[in-house]
Order: C-alpha cells, then structure tokens, then sequence
C-alpha cells in the first residue's frame, strides 16, 4: 500500500504515462514481494488476494489519476490557449497604424511562446505580401525580405495553402540565433497564415531554439482569425483615408478650373462686346473716308495745275541756267585772255617805263651841274614815281603771270643765312628811321642750305617785312628762321608788334586788289597786291603762309617752304589752305582754267606724271585702272600691278580716270578717295551708275571716314593709308581670285535626262552656269578639261558607280577636285555612308523635301570662299606644303563618332604625317587594337559614343596587360575637375577639352608619342 | 552698370557658389527669383531657416546636397508635351530629316526621358530611328537613371496617349511602345536602342557632337541672359549647316546674340532654322 | 492713403469676373508714361491667349510678358497662360513652369512676391475679384515689405474669396471701387 503514496504524489506531475507506469512497477513489485516473501501465518492465497487487490487498486488509481491528469492537462492548456489569445487581442485592440500593428501582434506572440525571432507579413496588392515588423531581428542580421509572393518559398507556399508549416532539420545557412557571446542555429521554425474571411491577411514565421508544441500551433490557429482582421481594418483606414485626401484635392482643382473658365466666358463676353463697337466704328470711318476722297480729288486737281506751273517754272531755270553757264565760261575766257594779255603786256610796259627812269636817273645825278636845285628835286620826283609805278607794274604783271601760270621756278641750292643777312641789310635803315627795331634769329638745327627758287623766297619775305613795318609804329619786328613740324621743311616766321589785324579781315587781306580796309592804303601805301602774290608764289614753292594776329596786339606771318624743292615745270593751283603735313608731299596737278582748255593736252601732260602701259595694250590684256593723284604712290602701285601680271593704267585725277574707265573696260579699278578735281565717292558712284563700268571691281585706298558710305556705294574692298606692301599684295592676289572667280560652274553628273534638267531648272536660280554630263567617264572628261565649283553627283550612272568615279577622280590626280554634293535616290547603309563621307560631307536622300537640300548645300559651296576646294584635295595640298612632319609614320587611332570632329583631327594630324585609324565606338576600337595590337602607338579617345563609351572602353583596354603602356588621351566635352579625374581613372594618360585645340593636342600627343614616355 | 544686391541675393549666390565650387554643380548664372523660391520650398521641406543655413550643409553634407539638388533642376515633364508642338515637328522637320541618310539629334535637359521618347516615338512613325542617334543629356544623374530605364505610371501613359493622337499618332499607343504591368509600363527596348543618355551641364560643358536637330525646351526660361546665350552658342555650334533648333512655346532668341544668325521657321511652336 | 508719386509698378491680381474689373480701371491709364502695368489674370493653359484684343486700346500698349524682356513704362504686360511670371533683379521678365500655386499657373502670388522684392516700397498692388485664395499671401508680403495694397471693394466684387482672403493678412486693408482704382491710375500717368 505505499505504492500508493508516490502514485498519488506523482499525480502533481501531470504526466499522463507516470501513473500507469508507476502502476505497472508497483505491480511487478507486489508480484515479486509475493513470490520472494517467506510464507507465514496469513493464508498465500490470501496473501495473493491480497496482493492482487493491491495490484487492482494500484491500476485503478493509476487510471483515474491518469484521467485526472489528462483532463488537468486539458484544462491547463486551454486556459493557455484562452489566456494567450486574450493577450493578442487586448494588445493589438485599438487603432493602430500597419507596422504599430504588426509589431505589436509579433511581440505578444514571440514573448508569450517563447520564439527567439520572428517576423510578419501583410498582404499588399494581388498575391504579394510585404513586411511590416521584425523581432528580435535588425536589419543588419540577415537580408530578410521586404516582399514574398504567393507560392514563393515557404512562406508563399503556406499562404498558397492556408496552413500552418512546420519546419524541424534546419538547414545551417538558415538565421542563426546569436547573441553577444555565441550563436546557434535554430532548432524549428513554424510558419502560419492570418487570416480573415478565409483570404489570408498576413503570414508569420517564427524561429525557435527548440521543438514546437502542438498547443502553440494550435494557438496561433486560434489568434489567425483576430490579427487578419485587425489587419485587414487597419489597411483598410489607410485606404480611406488617401482616397478621402485625393477627393479633396480634386475638388479643389476642379474649382479653379472651374474660376479660369468663367474668366474665358467673360473674355469671350467682352470680345465679342469690341467687335461690336469696332464694327459701328467701322461703319463711321467709311462714310468719313468717302468725304475725304472727295476732298481729295479736290486737291488732286489743284496739285496738277501746280505742277504745270512748277514744270513751266523749272524750264525757265534751266534756261536761265544755260545762260548764266555761258556767261561764266566767257567771264573765264576773259579773265584768262585779260591774264595772258597781262603778261605779255609786260615787255611793252617796263620798256619805255624804264627808259624814263634812267633819263631821270641821269638828270637827278646833274652831273653837269646844269640844273636847279629845283630842277634837281623835279628829276629825283619823277625817278621816285617812276620807281613806284615800276613796282605797281611788277607787281600787277606776276600776279597775272602767277594766275595764268606762266611763272617759272628756278630751283638751285643756297645759303639761308646769306639770304637773310642781304634782308637785313635792306631793312634795317627803315627799321632806324621809324625807330622800330628789327631782330633776325635763328632756332637750333636749322637747315641752312634750301634747294629752291631764292629769288621769289626773297621777295616772300621781302613782302612780309616790308609789311610788318609799315604796319608797325613801335616795338619791333621779328624774322626767326627754324625748321618745320613736318620732316623736310624749314619756316620763316615775321612777327610784330604791330596794329594787328581783325579776324574778319584775315582772308580778305589775301585776295587781291582788296585790303583791310580801303583806306589803309592812303595811309599806309602798296597797292595792297603783295600778299597774294606771297601767297601764290609760297603754293608754287611746295608751302604755304600762316597768319596768326589779333588787334593791338600785332601779327605773325608764317611762311613754310619744303627744304628741297623738286623741280617740275608744273604751275601750282590757289586751293584751300592745307594742313602742314600735306605741304611735304602733295603737288597737285592741272588747274581749273587749264583743264577746262583742253583734256586731251592734260591727259598727255599728266601722262608723264607716271608712265603707264595705255599705249601698249594688246587684246585680251588683263588691266587694272589706277586713280590716283599722289605721283610716287601711283608709281608703287603700278609696280606691283606689273608684278600681280597686270597691265597697268594710272591717272592722276577723277576725270582722266572715268574716261580711261569706259573706253578701256579695265578688270578692276583702284581708286584713291582724295582726288583734285572729284571726290573719289563721286568718281564711285559715277561708276556705278553707267553700265559700262558697272560690273568692274573697285577697291577704294584711303581713310577710314569712307569706308562705309563706299562699300554701300559698291566698292569690294578698301585699304587704309598709309598702305604696306603686303597688304597691297594682298589687294591684288585678292583681285585675281574674284576675276577667276566671276562665273560660278556646276557639273551635273546624272544619267537619267529627265532628273538632269529638273537639277538645272532649280539651280540656275542662282546664275550658275550648269554643264551636264550622262556618264562618268564624261564627267571624268570633264572635270580634267575645265575647273567646277561645284559638282552634283548622283551615285549610279551607267559606266561606273559614283563612288568608282571619285576614286577615279583622286587616283588620276584631278586638281582640284571640287566641293561634291551626292544625290542618290537609295539609302545608304552605314559603311557606305562612311566611305562616301571621305569625299563629300553634302549626301541628300532624294525625296520630297530634297531639292530644298540640294539646293542649299550647293549654295553654300558656291558662295563659301574658304571650301572651295574639296576636303581631300584640301588634305593633299597642306601636306605638300607642311615641311616639319612631326608624327612621321605614327599610327594614331582616332575614336569618335562624330564626322565633324573625325575630319577636323584627322586631317591635322594627317597633314603632320600621321597614319590614322578610325574607330567609331569603344568597341570597334577595341577591335581595331585587338587587330593590330602593336601598331597603333598612342589612342584619342572620345568620351561620348553610341555603344560603348570611352570610359567603358578605356577600363576595357587596360584589363589587358599588353595595352597597359599604351598612351591613351581622353577627348572630352566636360569640363569640370571631376570629370577630367574620371577620364584618368578609367585609364586614360591625360585629357583634353573640348573645343579642340589643335596646336595644345599636336604638342600634347609630341609629348606621349616621344620615346621616353610612350609605350 | 552694378545693381544694388540686397542681402537676399547675396545670400543665394554664396549658396549657388558654394555648390559650384565644392560640387561643380554651375547655378551661378541662373535666373534668380526661380532659384529663390525653390530654396525656399527646400527650407519648408528640409528644414531650416535661413539660406546661410544651407549654404553650411551643403557644404559639409554630401547627402543632403543629393535632396537639395531636386529642388533645384527641372521639374517632371510629361510626353508629347503641347501636341501641336509635336505636330509642327511632324509635318515641317522630318521630311526635311529623311533627305539625310543618317541624322543625329540632341535633347539637353531631358529630365526623366519623356520628350526624349516622344521623339524616339515621332522618328520610328516616320522610318527615321533606324538611321538616328539620340543624344539626351541633362544635369541631375538620379533623372539620367530613371530616363535610361523607361519606366512610367500607368495610370500617367493614359494621360500621354491623348496628347500622342492630337499630335498625329494613329497607333494603339500603349500596346506599340510599352510592356505593362498592372500599374506600371517600360518603354520597348527597340525605341531605346539609339538613345545615349549623357550628363553634360550647358553651364560648363562643350560641343560634342554635330546634330542636325536639337531641342531644348523650357530650360532656356531659367537661365539669365548670359548663360542663356552661352547655351544657345553651344547650340550653334553644334547644328550642322541649316539644323533645327526647338525652344519652348513661350522662349525666343528675342532678347539673345543670335537673332541675326537663326531664322523662325515656325513662330507659334518655335522651331528655328540656323542660317547659312 | 494711397501715395501716387511714390508708385514705380503696379502689379494686378484677378480671377472669376476679372475681365470687367479690368476693363474699368484700364480706363485711367493712357499714353506712354505711365508706371509698367503688370497683370496675372487666371486662364487656362491651352486657351489662345487674347489679351491684346479685348484690353488693347489705339491709345493703350498691352502685351504679353516675354521672357528676358526689360520691364518697360508706357505698357500693361500679361502673364502668359501656363507660365509663373517673374520679375528679376535687373527689372526684366523671366517665366516658369514650376508647379502651380494654389492649383494656378500663373500664380498671381508668385509674381506679386517677385515684384515686391524687386521694388520694395515703390510697388503698388491690386487684388481684385476672384473665387480662389491665390493671391492673398503675395499682397501682405507687398505690404510687409512697403509697398502699398489694394483690394476690390467687398461690395462690388463678383467674386469675393480672393479680396476677403487678402483683407485679412493685411493689417491696413485698403477697400477701392473700381471708379477709385481707374481714378488713382489716372494720376500715375
């Protein structure tokens, strides 16, 4: 019987076998106590009922107590199950977001089931469920999936099938659960479904580090329903909540929309309104138009009969006009006969006049003593008059000879100082008398020795003194020699400090026959004739006086004088006053009255000015026409005419120049702005405006002022003064090229005859001369016989293709090749479009819009002066003429894929002797290195490509060991910092920006091509 | 002639230059009062009170330049964007293009892609994409990303295919050019083919290319004068002899240098011509 | 009280019933003289933009605002639909295509901000009849920054939304008839 006791107590262990087990002991016990236990007083067989009665009992309690802990145990795990279930609906009860949610409903599980890590899904959307919580898990543990699909691992699959999954033999790749001091691999995972409404809501899993309970899978069928559910609301009020948001906002645009179409409403409303009122307006305005029209005819009316009276006026003008020419020509002839009577005039004056001074010389002398005192006196009266007139006469005769230009000058060197001493000598008794003084200076570095006429330099300055005198009562005269501002000239300068002269009067003095006033020469005497004479004597000279003074305060006279005078029989002209620096230079050739005589005589005069080549003119003579009136500037362009292969043309003013103009027709024209008789705009416009000459070329040499109101006159080029040699050099081989350049010619290269003249109709528009050919060989032919600006090509002809006849073109030598715009009716493949490009960057697809093309690019070479010849051709020359061929031999790999930038490099490069390869992407130029590996000495990549771009195709290339050296510049359009580095961080030796600049990129490829740095 | 700055302005060029000389990012020349309100927005949104405030975490703060750089560049663009546009380009420029057998084209300032597409779209209807290479180039690299994968709301390509007809499309737009999913679509891999998307800012960079179409549409309006001038030079000297140039509806070559070098082909939807 | 010598711009603000609005206080100004005239009026973007017909007068300049273009005396100038119109610190117009400002675009808020930091105290600005709060803000930063502000009288707005919204940011609120307005216009020729 105290078996029972540890039964019983065993009981408090809950464990349904113990009982029984315990029984079945107890029993094998009994058993065996009876069979060892000596045999006594009581009975066996009562001892055996005994025992089986024991034994009996022990099972029966064994039982109950089993059934008793069963249903303990039942109990215990349903309030378990109650309590557990409880706990997750109070903790997830109340309106939490998603994620709130999520970890709220894991927390409660994980703690009250004792999993080490867990985590939970919501379902997002058709089939996809997303994470909102973790526990006891960071991000940072394992990459834990944001998002699971239906059927996607176990996860998916236990939602695919809602059901619970329960994972033992974990696999060790598995989580790990870890903590500071170690990890272990988890024991079991268990994987279960939320659900509501039979569609699964949610799904967790959790990690354990043992075994799971059937209870705690049972729990988490029982809690499924409540977290689907809270799960399934809680999105729900999201979605309410955004789609109440969206509403609102949409009402509110809908509003404003609603505000901007009334405001159109109103706009149109007020519109409509104006045109209404504009229409009345309208109506108003016509009828008043209609008055004014009436009013008008009026006024028609009356302005005929005023244009009668103005035409009938404007023949009585030109008549008039007519008249008055008439009158003037005669009022010049009489001027001139009265002139030339004048100086011939003279001998017949002085002759008997000077008989009469000496026969009165002769009484004055008495040398008989015969006469008077008296009579003495009378003799000397009639010498002193005679001696006046004789003056007057002289100085009446060298006025008209000056004006007739009949006065000769004598040049011959002589001594300033000698000639100043002689005018002191014959002054300075006067200068005593009037008790005035008289002071000759001279300035430091004066020219002593003048080649000029000394005689009418004395007599200039003989009439300035004298006038100084008589015009000054006190103080002094001055007569300072120096030399002038202008190189080459010397001054005399009169001053006194005489009564000085008024402003007004200043001109006047020098006109002749006037003086300051007219009494000035009663009281001061002269015939008041002396200064023009000084003036027109100082104008033959090559000078020119001055005038400074004022009243009261005296005046100076300045006469400038070129040291030396060149000699030359011409007459000088009385023109306007000219600054100093023009005395130096300018002789100016005929005069009005001369000219006016006879232009034929003054053509062979000015012949002589500078010889030209008028007489020796042969047909078909390419002449240029020179006007120009400055003798040596004439003479050096002459010069480099003859030298350009010009015949040569020169006249010295206007008038010789329109005539040579129009009767010779010469190529071009070179035409001086300053000019004697014409300003050089006129002789331009004149130009223009006749037919003849019309189309001649004029290039203008002069002063800026002109240059703009001459080119809108039509002139094509100017030159500024003082002009260089070059530069006229420059003028004339400019002028070549226009001449050769006159008419423009097109080479149409099209079989079919119908295409052909369509190309001609639409390119004669532009004054080209178009030629036609219908093979290539004929257009081979062609192009060998004469020179094109322009050849349009189409690419199939019926005796070779296009592209065969421009490598026909390039292999025959045929200079130059012209500019060619392909117009093909095909379309090209890529490789075809890259062959052609190396002869012609103009190819049209024919099509609607292409004879717009066709005809812009053709314009564009026919005007362009710059590519007038074609890009290959261009090529060849600049090799021949480049002497320091610095990349000899080199091959360069050129990676771009863009034409423009291939062409411009390529043929830098080329022209510096390069080989050069072209690659159009990072990959075609690793092809191009992997074909020829040790060839190619140094890269220029582009950074931009289709494809593959350089930095790709740098870090490619230098994967491989072999390409490790090879010097690679980068050509890039960026150009900030950071791009560069990337550009060498991908491998690149160096960088260059864009734009290009070639002689940086020739000194930077010099630097990594040179042996000691290159690969 | 220097203008009076107000402390305002002072402040927001610090900032511009503190961006350029740390990033190389150039806003310098750009319009001022956009710049300000956007800065403004970026205060609202990114916290903060001042734009000094800014200008010091730009400077020390990568990341926050990356947000900051959003506010500052264009904003999204739809497709077929002003269909008349598209229409104009349609019927006045791609006759003219298909006389070349292979064209180039750059669109500057292409955002997330969807005018690059449009074209690309325009090009395939006219037989011209096969032979055409897109350059899109724009400033902002996470815009460059997310043009280069094509990938649009669905929901947004309902709205594109009503501009597509009124600017001459005729097919099932979304089935022609797109796969889609439920909500989203990726443009076909065959319009993407000739595009190469490029970063390339019109403030710094050069000439890359010679093109014989490029457009630039509502960028020029947030640029100053000069800078706008410094683009339209970069334009310039890209197209080839009588390119196409594109600006935006309400932009002119009015108030730039280059009035008298490129002439108005179509007033309204300005597309320009560059003269001979 | 509004101080017409110191006014060297005008800035307009108007929506629903705008068109009459401005018509009547166009009615003050003439000639070529007069302070730049500038006007957000709300419009939808794909509209032809008509401004010139319906406000052009033989003696009255009205144009639309061209980007880059300098701000001019002698004109009224209206923001194109579909684009913010902004003054630059050089005086001159540039537009933009940000997002729009309670849902408009022209935002009259957004260039009655921009002007007021250009002109300060020389500004003046108008908020006339409308249904829709935009507009509102930009007046009282006019005013906070010296400028001087107007809004359309209660009582003879067709819409009043936008002059109450904009009466109560400002702290002096000033009421104008429309008579008023075209009167005060007339003595800034």
């Amino acid at each position: 019987m105290f078996y029972l006791i540890p039964l019983v107590l065993s009981f408090s262990l809950l464990q349904p076998w113990l009982p029984v087990v315990l029984a079945g002991l107890g029993t094998v016990l009994i058993g065996v106590g009876f069979f060892l236990s000596p045999s006594g007083v009581i009975a066996a067989s009562v001892v055996a009922t005994n025992r089986i009665f024991g034994v009996m009992t022990l099972m029966l309690v064994a039982y109950v107590g089993r059934m008793f802990i069963e249903s303990k145990l039942a109990l215990l795990k349903e309030e378990w199950l109650r309590v557990g279930q409880n706990e997750v609906a109070e903790t997830i009860r109340g309106e939490h977001s998603l994620s709130r949610l999520g970890e709220l409903a894991l927390q409660t599980l994980c703690r009250y089931l004792g999993a080490e890590a867990g985590v939970i899904y919501a379902v997002n959307g058709n089939g996809i469920f997303k994470r909102i919580a973790l526990y006891g898990l960071s991000e940072n543990d394992a990459p834990i999936p944001q998002v699971i699909r239906l059927g996607e691992g176990k996860v998916g699959l236990a939602a695919q099938e809602a059901r619970i999954l329960h994972l033992t033999n974990i696999p060790d790749s598995y989580l790990r659960l870890s903590s500071a001091l170690g990890s272990a691999p988890l024991r079991s995972i268990v994987i279960a479904p939320m659900m509501a409404e039979a569609k699964v809501n949610a799904m967790v899993e959790f990690g354990f580090n043992r075994a799971i309970k059937e209870s705690e899978q049972e729990l988490l069928k029982l809690v499924a329903e409540t977290i689907g559910i809270t799960i399934q609301s809680a999105q729900n009020r999201t979605k309410l909540q955004e789609l109440l948001e969206e509403t609102q906002r949409q009402a509110e645009e809908l509003q404003s929309q609603q505000e901007e179409l009334k405001v159109t409403n109103e706009e149109l409303q007020e519109q409509t309104r104006a045109l209404k009122e504009s229409q009345t307006k309208l109506e108003t305005q016509q009828s008043e138009l209609e008055e004014t029209n009436q009013q008008l005819e009026g006024q028609a009316q009356t302005l005929e009969q005023q244009i009668d009276t103005v035409e009938a006026r404007n023949q009585e003008l030109n008549l008039t006009r007519l008249e008055l020419e008439r009158r003037a020509r005669e009022l010049a002839e009489a001027s001139r006969y009265k002139s030339e009577f004048l100086a011939n005039m003279s001998h017949e004056l002085r002759t008997p006049l000077n008989s009469s001074l000496i026969l009165a010389k002769l009484l004055a002398d008495n040398p008989g003593e015969t006469l008077t005192d008296e009579q003495v006196k009378f003799a000397q009266t009639i010498y002193s008059s005679g001696n006046d007139l004789l003056g007057l006469i002289n100085d009446v005769l060298d006025l008209s000879k000056v004006e007739a230009g009949k006065l000769e000058i004598h040049a011959q060197d002589f001594s300033v100082a000698k000639m100043t001493q002689g005018l002191r000598d014959t002054f300075t008794p006067l200068a005593r008398q009037k008790g005035v003084g008289l002071e000759v200076k001279f300035a430091p570095g004066y020219p002593d020795t003048l080649h000029s006429d000394q005689q009418r330099v004395e007599q200039i300055l003989r009439n300035l003194l004298s006038n100084a005198m008589k015009f000054t009562e006190q103080g002094q005269v001055e007569l300072k020699v120096s030399t002038g501002e202008v190189s080459g000239t010397v001054r005399f300068d009169v001053t006194d400090t005489g009564i000085g002269i008024a402003e007004n009067q200043q001109q006047v003095i020098f006109e002749a026959f006037r003086q300051a006033d007219g009494t000035t020469n009663r009281k001061y005497g002269g015939t008041g004739l002396g200064l023009s004479i000084s003036r027109d004597l100082a104008r033959l000279l090559g000078g020119e006086i001055q005038l400074k003074s004022s009243p009261e305060s005296g005046s100076a006279f300045s006469l400038l004088l070129p040291a030396h005078l060149k000699s030359n029989p011409l007459q000088a002209v009385p023109a306007q006053a000219t600054s100093a620096s023009s005395v130096a230079t300018q002789i100016h050739s005929s005069n009005p009255q001369a000219s006016q005589a006879d232009p034929e005589k003054i053509e062979s005069k000015i012949a002589l000015f500078v010889p030209d080549d008028r007489d020796h003119l042969t047909p078909g003579d390419r002449k240029i026409l020179v006007i120009e009136d400055e003798a040596p500037f004439a003479k050096i362009l002459y010069d480099l005419c003859r030298e350009a292969g010009f015949k040569c043309l020169v006249a010295g003013n206007a008038k010789e120049g329109l005539g040579l103009a129009r009767r010779l027709e010469p190529e071009a024209i070179l035409l001086d702005m300053i000019l004697p008789d014409q300003s050089g705009l006129s002789v331009l416009d004149l130009l223009k405006e006749n037919p003849v000459t019309r189309h001649i070329p004029v290039a203008v040499v002069s002063a800026k002022d002109y240059a703009q109101t001459a080119r809108q006159l039509g002139a094509v080029q100017y030159v500024l003064k003082p002009v260089k040699r070059e530069e006229l050099k420059l003028l004339f081989s400019r002028i070549e090229k226009r001449l050769k350049q006159s008419v423009q010619r097109v080479l149409v290269v099209e079989d079919d005859t119908v295409q052909s003249e369509s190309i001609r109709a639409l390119l004669s528009q532009s004054g080209v001369e178009i030629k036609p050919a219908l093979t290539g060989s004929s257009a081979l032919a062609e192009l060998k016989q004469g020179s094109f600006d322009c050849v349009v090509m189409d690419l199939s002809l019926p005796d070779m293709s296009g592209y065969d006849l421009l490598q026909k073109l390039v292999q025959e030598g045929v200079s130059p090749i012209p500019p060619v715009v392909i117009y093909t009716g095909r379309s090209l493949t890529r490789d075809e479009e890259r062959e052609l490009l190396k002869y012609s960057r103009a190819i049209v697809i024919k099509g609607a819009r292409s004879p717009e093309r066709l005809f812009d690019e053709v314009s564009l070479f026919l005007h362009r002066a710059e590519s007038k010849m074609s890009l290959a051709h261009q090529k060849m020359l600049k090799a021949v003429r480049q002497r320091v061929k610095a990349f000899e031999g080199k091959k360069i790999l050129l990676v771009d894929d863009d034409v423009r930038n291939i062409f411009a490099l390529s043929s830098a490069l080329e022209q510096r002797g390069a080989v050069i390869e072209i690659a159009r992407n990072g990959r075609e130029a690793i092809e191009k290195l992997e074909r020829d590996p040790s060839g190619i000495e140094l890269v220029l990549m582009d950074i931009m490509m289709p494809e593959m771009d350089g930095y790709e195709a740098m870090r490619l290339i230098r994967k491989q060991t072999r390409f490790a050296r090879l010097p690679i510049i980068a050509v890039t359009a960026k150009a900030m910092r950071d791009d560069h580095e990337r550009c060498l961080e991908a491998g690149a030796n160096d960088y260059l920006a864009k734009p290009v600049d070639i002689e940086k990129l020739v000194s930077l490829i010099r630097v990594w091509l040179s042996p000691l740095t290159g690969a | 002639m220097t203008l009076a700055l107000s402390d305002e302005e002072i402040d927001l060029r610090l900032l511009l230059e503190a961006i350029f000389l740390k990033y190389q990012y150039d806003f310098r020349d750009y319009a001022l009062s956009s710049i300000k309100r956007r800065m403004a927005q970026a205060l609202a949104k990114l916290g903060g009170e001042t734009i000094t405030s800014l200008q010091d975490r730009v400077v020390h703060d990568s990341e926050f330049f990356q947000k900051l750089l959003t506010f500052l560049t264009v904003p999204v663009t739809e497709m077929f964007r002003d269909p008349e546009f598209f229409l104009a380009v349609r019927r006045e420029v791609l006759p003219s293009l298909q006389t070349y057998p292979s064209i180039k084209l750059w669109v500057a300032g292409c955002s997330t892609g969807e005018e690059v597409y449009s074209y690309a779209i325009l090009l395939q209807e006219a037989d011209l994409l096969d032979s055409s290479l897109i350059y899109a180039t724009d400033i902002q690299p996470e815009s460059l990303t997310h043009a280069k994968a094509g990938v649009y709301a669905r929901e947004a390509l309902l709205k594109y295919e009503v501009s597509y007809r009124e600017a001459g499309g005729q097919k099932d737009f979304l089935k022609t050019y797109f796969t889609c999913n439920d909500d989203q679509a990726i443009v076909l891999a065959e319009l993407k083919k000739n595009i190469l998307f490029s970063d390339h800012s019109l403030a710094t960079d050069s000439v890359f290319a010679e093109v014989q179409f490029a457009s630039c549409r509502n960028v020029l309006i947030y640029f100053n004068r000069s800078l706008q001038d410094r683009a339209l030079g970069l334009f310039y000297e890209s197209l080839s002899h009588r390119g196409y140039l594109a600006l935006g509806n309400k932009e002119s070559l009015n108030f730039s240098n280059y009035a008298d070098r490129i002439e108005t082909i179509n007033r309204t939807q300005r597309i320009f011509r560059k003269l001979p | 009280m509004i101080e017409p010598s110191r006014v060297k711009a005008v800035v307009i603000g108007a929506s629903a019933g705008g068109v009459g609005a401005l018509l009547k206080i166009f009615q003050g100004l003439h000639g070529q003289n007069f302070p730049p005239v500038m006007v957000v009026l709300h419009f939808p973007a794909q509209a032809a933009p008509i401004f010139e017909q319906v406000f052009g007068r033989p003696d009255l300049q009205v144009l639309e605002a061209e980007d880059k273009a300098p701000v001019v005396s002698g004109a009224i100038y209206f923001a194109p639909p579909g684009y913010h119109l902004q003054i630059e610190p050089d005086k001159s117009f540039s537009l933009s295509v940000d997002d729009a400002v309670h849902f408009a675009r022209p935002s009259i808020d957004v260039l009655f901000e921009t002007a007021a930091d250009v002109y300060r105290d020389s500004l003046l600005g108008v908020l006339l009849t409308g249904a829709n709060a935009d507009g509102a803000q930009g007046l009282a930063y006019i005013e906070r920054l010296g400028g001087q502000a107007v809004v359309q009288s209660l009582e003879e707005a067709d819409s009043i939304a936008m002059p109450q919204a904009a009466i109560s940011l400002l702290s002096k609120p000033t009421q104008f008839k429309l008579q008023a307005i075209s009167e005060l216009f007339d003595r800034l020729n």
